[in-house]
């Protein structure tokens, strides 16, 4: 008897380690779900990826996106194994959104920012990861895009990957907290960015402004004495808040999905780390609007 | 004579004049400029109202009369979207006539958040006048959003 008592205590002992370093292994990589809500609030996901019009179910499936090659609909990203992403491990979700290629080896298309996610920490894409997981599945098929001939082929992405793609390309700022929210995770630039003939972003002119497909138009956010932006601080960052801009007209179109599901719900810290950031944006002369009666 | 002749022309006168402008009154294009500086005059109260919330002025006793005006203004919205005033220099979206019960609900909506705000503004506490003020704007930006045609 009192030999084995030291032995069950060893074995205790071992189990108990061996529980640990599961734990710890986990530990490496379960994200936090909480954290990964707020970033699923400050990356938008819900604006594309939730039909709020139409009163869909979070994450199901979203409304349709016009575009100058066709009609995109992002898909249920809810993890539904059959109609959603359910059956995703982490690898295949963070491959999903750094990469732009889905688990089966297809690749996306642009509408879809991952040039933008590229730039997202692994961390943050994990706690998203963690976030989606805690979503109510929705067994439904989202409806697919809708394109024109040739980009209804996606064979032609590889070949778009090849001259436009590059996770490694430092031309957008994503090192200050403020140029991450604005490049990466919120990704701004994809609105605000102008792009060239193939959709590309041309990064020499960022957040410059550019026309919409569907006629909207993100405005030049840069401080260009003509074309640009002359809000100061504190306009930006009530803007942002509030959708409200300094003559009293409240936005709409996309940037009111924008405010509402996204930089509405950004901290303090956050807000203020993207509103020095475009205050320190160098002027670019782009200029989009025609003059308008109102 | 003379002066019978002369009060006559003037009548006359004065019949054309307003014959004419009530054959010309609600004419579309003016409908729409009535919407339109409508519009731009709730815009300049509101915009008013977040220079005082964001504190770039501190004239908070003109807060009151901004924020009533806002209420007494978009009471007038109603009347300025007739039917047959959809086509012209507007960014009035079709849907208003199309679902115009969806269009007075909104519109409804915004009205009640201009009324919180008029009441937080008359409680005098800034806080208070900035959270009232940022769900108006929701409110705008809503209606924007489904009835307002994006910019060009």
């Amino acid at each position: 008897m009192p030999q084995v008592i030291p032995d069950q205590g060893r074995v205790v002992r071992r189990v108990a380690l061996a529980a640990a370093t599961v734990l710890v292994a986990a530990g490496a990589h379960a994200g936090d779900p909480e954290r990964g809500a707020y970033l699923a609030a400050v990356a938008g996901c819900a604006s594309c990826h939730t039909d709020v019009e139409g009163r869909g179910p979070p994450y199901a499936g979203g409304p349709a996106l016009k575009s100058d090659f066709g009609i995109f609909r992002a898909p249920n990203i809810t993890f539904d194994p059959d109609y959603g992403i359910g059956t995703w491990s982490e690898d295949d979700f963070v491959r999903a959104l750094k990469r732009g290629v889905s688990p089966g080896g297809q690749p996306y298309y642009p509408a879809f920012p991952y040039v933008s996610y590229a730039h997202m920490t692994d961390r943050d894409a994990r706690d998203l990861y963690a976030f989606f997981r805690t979503v109510e599945p929705v067994p439904e098929a989202a409806l697919g895009h809708e394109l024109a001939f040739p980009f209804s082929v996606r064979l032609g992405l590889w070949a778009w990957r090849l001259l436009y793609f590059d996770p490694s390309d430092d031309a957008l700022d994503t090192t200050s907290h403020g140029g991450y929210l604005a490049n990466a995770l919120a990704h701004c630039g994809e609105c605000h960015t102008p792009r060239n003939r193939l959709g590309a972003l041309r990064t020499g002119m960022a957040m410059a402004g550019a026309r919409l497909g569907d006629g909207d138009v993100a405005g030049n956010l840069t401080p260009d004495p003509d074309t640009g932006l002359d809000w100061d601080a504190t306009d930006l960052r009530f803007f942002l808040q509030t959708g409200l801009t300094p003559d009293g007209d409240a936005a709409g179109g996309a940037m009111a999905l924008v405010v509402e599901h996204s930089t509405g719900k950004m901290t303090p810290e956050d807000l203020d780390a993207l509103v020095a950031w475009l205050e320190a944006l160098p002027p670019v002369r782009n200029a989009l609007k025609k003059p308008s009666s109102d | 004579m003379q002066h019978f002749v002369r009060v006559a022309l003037a009548a006359v006168l004065a019949a054309a004049v307003a014959g004419g402008a009530a054959a010309a009154a609600n004419a579309p294009e003016h409908v729409i400029k009535y919407r339109q500086n409508l519009m731009k005059a709730v815009g300049g109260h509101i915009g008013n109202v977040a220079l005082l919330v964001k504190g770039q002025v501190d004239f908070s006793d003109g807060l009151v009369t901004d924020t009533q005006a806002i209420v007494d203004l978009l009471g007038n919205a109603g009347i300025a979207f007739p039917e047959g005033t959809a086509e012209g220099k507007t960014k009035a979206r079709p849907e208003i006539w199309q679902d115009r019960a969806k269009f007075d609900a909104a519109l409804e909506d915004t009205i009640g958040k201009a009324r919180a705000l008029v009441t937080a503004a008359e409680g005098g506490d800034m806080a208070a006048v900035g959270a009232a003020l940022g769900t108006l704007g929701k409110s705008c930006g809503a209606c924007h959003k489904s009835f307002r045609i994006k910019d060009e």
